[in-house]
């Protein structure tokens, strides 16, 4: 057979010499590929990134510093990170403008955030946050309403610290024995028995107390007498439905018991109270029934070593659904430490912290176990009254304008309370505006 | 409308090829893009949409019914155009550049978009911008940062681009936190830190070294936006006619004589806590001493009024506070009890602002607010001009933190910019003040009790003048004789942050008495105990007087190291007991009870009314320092503290010592 004489060139001519440069030259790549971004990759790396985190938060206002204490607790365990708080005095409209100020500004440090569940939309929309990996979380046991506070479109931005929903307070050495009036009518009806009947108090003034000075608490108390009369200030699409007639009954109800009346239905001076100052009117025996958050029941035993409080008092749902209040731990967006900062946000939120701050500090706990446990319940017998209020209990409008929201809405409740329950001529279109950060008509 | 209209005005045509349309379909949409993306790149979703859809309109309208009535109405035009030509290649011009301008102006224009975009999506994101006022501005700076942010949303179809959060502290504590460049311990007592500070004061060293030596606050020349001078602030219907009829030309010295001549009685607001009561005394004292003119000269400290003098000027004032029930506070707290118990002998030291707002019934300060609605035509002030009075300034400083946005320094600018401007002079003409080199216009009117066109210098004292007053007027002020009656519970053995309540409230004490002059009196009691009488740790007695063989500050500490919290809050009991001890007033001494507590009273046997009852009319005041679970608005500490003109706070355990310090200031008496 002859042999064809083919014209190979110098590749074909140096075939073995280049398959092997480039199989060499594969061979490195390949292996400098591995090093550089595999290895390092499947090599466990520190669990969490080295620091001092920083919680930015308003006040303590719980009993012994609990908060702190679990700090203390975190800081203890070994191969953590150590934390710190920075606590921001005022009200939730200072704390808000200092949170918002840090965020703005960078962040400054700062790797949690522990905002008022009312901020969470905008603290998410407006880039502040860093979403939470849901993976590693453990969601088991957290209440679902303080949980649903968190979420903002499909992704987690907090966890729960301590939730709240407010409770009715009744003087039991007035109000007839058995179960608590569960609707305005009925705490109307009562208080109209109390009073028409031979006094037993000289200190009583009126029915019911409840937060009506022109801050965040009006706002609050406003939603729920609203809700209460059956009405929405804000439905589920999102439109603003505070002109109707339920809504108006709401509102009716506070500004005609507002005024002068025999009996007078509501404490005058809730117009100036903050939640302090109608509780101080309860314990003063000013008033039948109060509405307040969970933390005024401990208040309220507080004061000496006697057990005896001022008054004798027990606790029931209010009328209609609570707006629930509380605080979410979210991490900041520019932190550097996002690992350890979500590993300090679950501890802290995790069942034994949360019993804790329950038992100790008096937070409503955001995990069912907390209210679940024997002792709670013995210790303190309005746990299940609490639980029950915040199962049942709903947002306020979600909105990343919701600072805005609140202080249009207040102008218009204040005007409605006195002016016999009627709102302002084009409130509700002031209020869709509020929604959308808009402060015009 | 397009090319072939041209043609279309000198005779009918044809429907146009299929190509030509095309290409015309094809111009005018890229003419509308061409014009959008002149402006930019769209920054958001609804541009992208809006030039998408324009461009498929604009791309639509050479087709269809629109060209055929835009072909009928511009062939009258088109006929009378010649050569005919030019027609085509001319109306083609026309039509890019009409698509090209709408894509320009109406698609991508910034207003319409964000117009669309905020009723769409919402509002972009406003700056935050925190804005730090006195007690006694608060109010008028509120309504400032109100007016600019509305009017700057009304600039951005209601979207406001910057949240002013003005909020207020004394002007001390606020310089105090400024110089030490506002640490995460005044985040914790005070609160946000401020980017712009608007104090109203009389001082020209608020933005100078001397509040920046630190380091830490390189804050920016202050820019004065309005001053406001004070006044003798009297009931326009009792007012004496010697006084009204001479309004603009007396000297403070003169009027203060003729006032008492009359037997009228002088309030002012107490300088520790006031401005314008620091002022307020500047301007009296200068007036005595004969050199109001000279007060910007440090070497004019040396000419003030006599120890005597003075000692006269405070006695007086005192009797005034005392005999009408006036509280040791603030102009805010002056002008509050004025409003609820109108006096009608008293000349009130006020500015000029503050006796306007009381007129016209606009709010005066968060302390009072059931103040603010306009008082009978018979209790309004009338403003009398001393000759020789200063002007309250209102510098704003720009205070320039490090690791501020951008957005957060341009609008701190901006707000000085407005406030300076035009816009901002007249809303600081509405809220009472002057503005410099403007003609004030309502309130500043005679119906108002003002005279607008009056004229007083423009002259800020010096530090060291101001230092020496300060001096000048602790050494005149009556001494104080202060009993402390401090709880000790079981409820103060409650931790707080490492110690219990009741070892921070000792050590707030110890540290308090530092200000306690040999000349004051003082003694300590503790109560707990159901029904127990408190009991006596230290007797009242002169702050020089050695207590057991050591003296009195030595023999308070030790005392208060050898309690050991426990039982109940006798409170009522303890401050009924506290004021019948100190009683009966001594007119050379201000006679008062402080109470340290933190909770509700337990075991006392008395109620509210008995409280008031054993308090009243006793010639002492009661201040009440509430910690814990402890409240002012308890109805028997609110109404105790109220009919002795006294005061309650709600301190924390952080500022518990600032709090208690505070009040004893007030009462304290200089070396």
């Amino acid at each position: 057979m002859a042999r064809r004489r083919v014209n190979r060139g110098w590749l074909g001519r140096h075939a073995g010499v280049v398959g092997f440069v480039v199989g060499a030259g594969a061979g490195i790549l390949a292996t400098a590929v591995i090093i550089v971004y595999v290895v390092p990759a499947l090599r466990p790396g520190p669990r969490w990134e080295p620091g001092t985190l920083v919680i930015l938060s308003g006040t303590d206002e719980g009993f012994g510093g609990q908060r702190q204490s679990l700090i203390d607790q975190w800081n203890a365990l070994p191969d953590r990170p150590d934390a710190e708080i920075i606590p921001i005095a005022g009200g939730t409209t200072a704390q808000r403008a200092e949170m918002v100020d840090y965020a703005q500004a960078g962040g400054r440090g700062v790797d949690i955030y522990n905002l008022d569940v009312t901020l969470i939309a905008e603290f998410a929309d407006f880039g502040y946050l860093r979403s939470l990996d849901e993976a590693t979380v453990d969601f088991d046991g957290f209440l679902p309403g303080p949980l649903r506070t968190c979420r903002r479109g499909d992704r987690l931005w907090a966890l729960p610290f301590n939730t709240d929903a407010a409770l009715l307070y009744y003087r039991t050495d007035l109000v007839p024995a058995g179960p608590a009036p569960t609707s305005w009518a009925g705490i109307t009806n009562t208080i109209e028995t109390v009073f028409t009947a031979r006094r037993t108090d000289e200190r009583l003034v009126a029915g019911y107390a409840g937060q009506l000075r022109d801050y965040e608490g009006l706002t609050v108390n406003a939603i729920e007498a609203i809700w209460a009369a059956g009405g929405e200030v804000v439905d589920d699409s999102g439109d603003v439905v505070v002109d109707s007639p339920e809504a108006r009954e709401g509102l009716r109800r506070l500004a005609s018991g507002l005024s002068a009346g025999n009996p007078q239905l509501v404490l005058p001076d809730s117009r100036e109270h903050d939640e302090s100052g109608s509780t101080q009117a309860f314990r003063d025996g000013r008033v039948v029934f109060m509405r307040n958050w969970p933390v005024a029941y401990r208040s309220l035993l507080a004061g000496g070593e006697s057990s005896a409080p001022a008054v004798p008092f027990d606790v029931a749902r209010i009328p209609g659904r609570s707006v629930l209040g509380g605080q979410n731990l979210a991490v900041a967006a520019t932190s550097d430490q996002p690992r350890a900062a979500q590993e300090l946000i679950q501890f802290l939120t995790g069942p034994r912290s949360q019993q804790i701050l329950f038992e100790r500090g008096g937070f409503a706990a955001t995990r069912e176990v907390v209210y679940s446990d024997p002792a709670v319940r013995a210790n303190f017998p309005y746990a299940g009254a609490l639980l029950d209020a915040i199962q049942q209990a709903d947002l306020r409008p979600v909105t990343p304008y919701y600072a805005l929201f609140s202080e249009v809405f207040r102008q218009g409740v204040r005007q409605a309370l006195t002016n016999g329950g009627e709102l302002p001529p084009g409130f509700a279109n002031r209020l869709a505006n509020a929604l959308k950060g808009i402060t015009t008509e | 409308m397009t090319g072939s209209d041209g043609a279309d005005a000198a005779s009918p045509d044809p429907v146009p090829p299929r190509r030509r349309e095309v290409f015309e379909s094809a111009l005018v949409a890229g003419a509308v893009i061409a014009g959008a993306l002149s402006t930019g790149w769209p920054e958001n979703g609804l541009q992208w949409i809006l030039l998408v859809t324009a461009a498929v309109l604009g791309g639509l309208a050479p087709r269809g019914p629109l060209r055929v009535r835009l072909r009928a109405g511009l062939q009258p035009v088109l006929r009378r155009l010649r050569p005919r030509r030019l027609r085509r290649p001319l109306v083609l011009v026309v039509v890019v550049v009409v698509a090209a301008g709408l894509g320009r102006l109406l698609l991508l224009s910034p207003d319409v978009t964000a117009w669309a975009s905020a009723r769409l999506f919402g509002c972009p994101n406003p700056t935050q911008v925190q804005v730090l006022a006195t007690p006694e501005g608060l109010t008028a700076a509120r309504e400032m940062a109100d007016r600019f942010a509305t009017e700057q949303a009304g600039e951005r179809h209601g979207c406001a681009p910057v949240r002013l959060y003005v909020y207020a502290h004394p002007l001390g504590t606020a310089r105090a936190a400024l110089a030490r460049g506002w640490t995460v311990d005044a985040l914790r007592t005070l609160g946000p830190r401020p980017d712009l500070w608007l104090p109203g004061s009389g001082r020209s060293d608020l933005g100078t070294p001397g509040l920046t030596s630190n380091g830490l606050l390189p804050a920016a020349e202050p820019t004065l936006v309005a001053t406001t001078p004070l006044v003798l602030a009297v009931p326009a219907q009792a007012a004496p006619p010697d006084l009204v009829a001479r309004r603009d030309s007396l000297r403070w010295a003169e009027a203060l004589d003729l006032l008492d001549r009359l037997r009228w009685s002088v309030v002012r607001p107490d300088p520790a806590l006031s401005p314008a009561g620091q002022l307020a005394t500047v301007a009296m004292y200068a007036s005595r001493g004969g050199a109001p003119q000279r007060l910007a000269d440090p070497a004019s400290a040396s000419t003030l009024v006599g120890r005597t003098d003075a000692r006269g000027i405070e006695n007086r004032i005192a009797d005034g506070l005392d005999g009408n029930g006036y509280p040791l506070s603030d102009a805010v707290g002056l002008l509050c009890h004025q409003w609820r118990s109108p006096a009608p002998r008293v000349a009130l030291v006020v500015t000029e602002q503050q006796m306007v707002r009381f007129n016209a019934g606009r709010p005066i300060g968060e302390q009072c607010p059931e103040g603010g609605g306009a008082p009978a035509p018979a209790q309004r002030l009338l403003a009398v001009y001393p000759v020789d009075t200063l002007g309250l300034e209102y510098p704003l400083v720009t205070l320039s933190w490090p690791r501020r946005s951008t957005g957060q320094r341009e609008w701190s600018e901006r707000f000085r910019t407005w406030l300076t401007g035009e816009a901002g002079r007249q809303a600081l003409n509405d809220a009472g003040l002057r503005p410099p080199a403007r003609p004030v216009g309502h309130p500043l009117t005679e119906a108002l009790g003002v005279l607008s066109g009056v004229a007083y210098p423009r002259v800020t004292p010096a530090p060291a003048v101001l230092d020496r007053v300060d001096q000048i007027q602790a050494a005149a002020q009556r001494p104080g004789r202060v009993l402390l009656a401090l709880d000790a519970s079981g409820s103060m053995r409650r931790a707080v942050g490492g110690a219990t309540r009741y070892a921070v409230a000792a050590a707030a004490v110890n540290r308090s008495l530092a200000f306690m002059s040999d000349r004051d009196e003082f003694g300590l009691w503790v109560f707990q105990g159901s029904g127990r009488p408190p009991e006596e740790l230290v007797p009242v007695g002169p702050g020089g007087e050695r207590v057991a063989g050591l003296p009195r500050r030595e023999a308070t500490t030790r005392a208060l190291g050898d309690v050991r919290p426990g039982g109940d809050t006798p409170l009522y009991l303890a401050i009924a007991r506290g004021v019948a001890a100190l009683g009966p007033p001594d007119p050379a001494r201000v006679s008062a009870l402080v109470v340290l507590t933190d909770g509700e009273d337990h075991g006392s046997g008395m109620d509210a009314a008995d409280l008031v009852t054993a308090v009243r009319g006793r010639g002492v005041r009661v201040f009440v320092v509430a910690i814990g679970e402890a409240s002012c608005a308890t109805l028997a500490i609110r109404e105790a503290t109220r009919v002795t003109a006294g005061g309650c706070v709600v301190a924390s355990p952080g500022d518990v010592e600032a709090e208690l310090s505070t009040v004893f200031r007030l009462l304290w008496g200089g070396p």
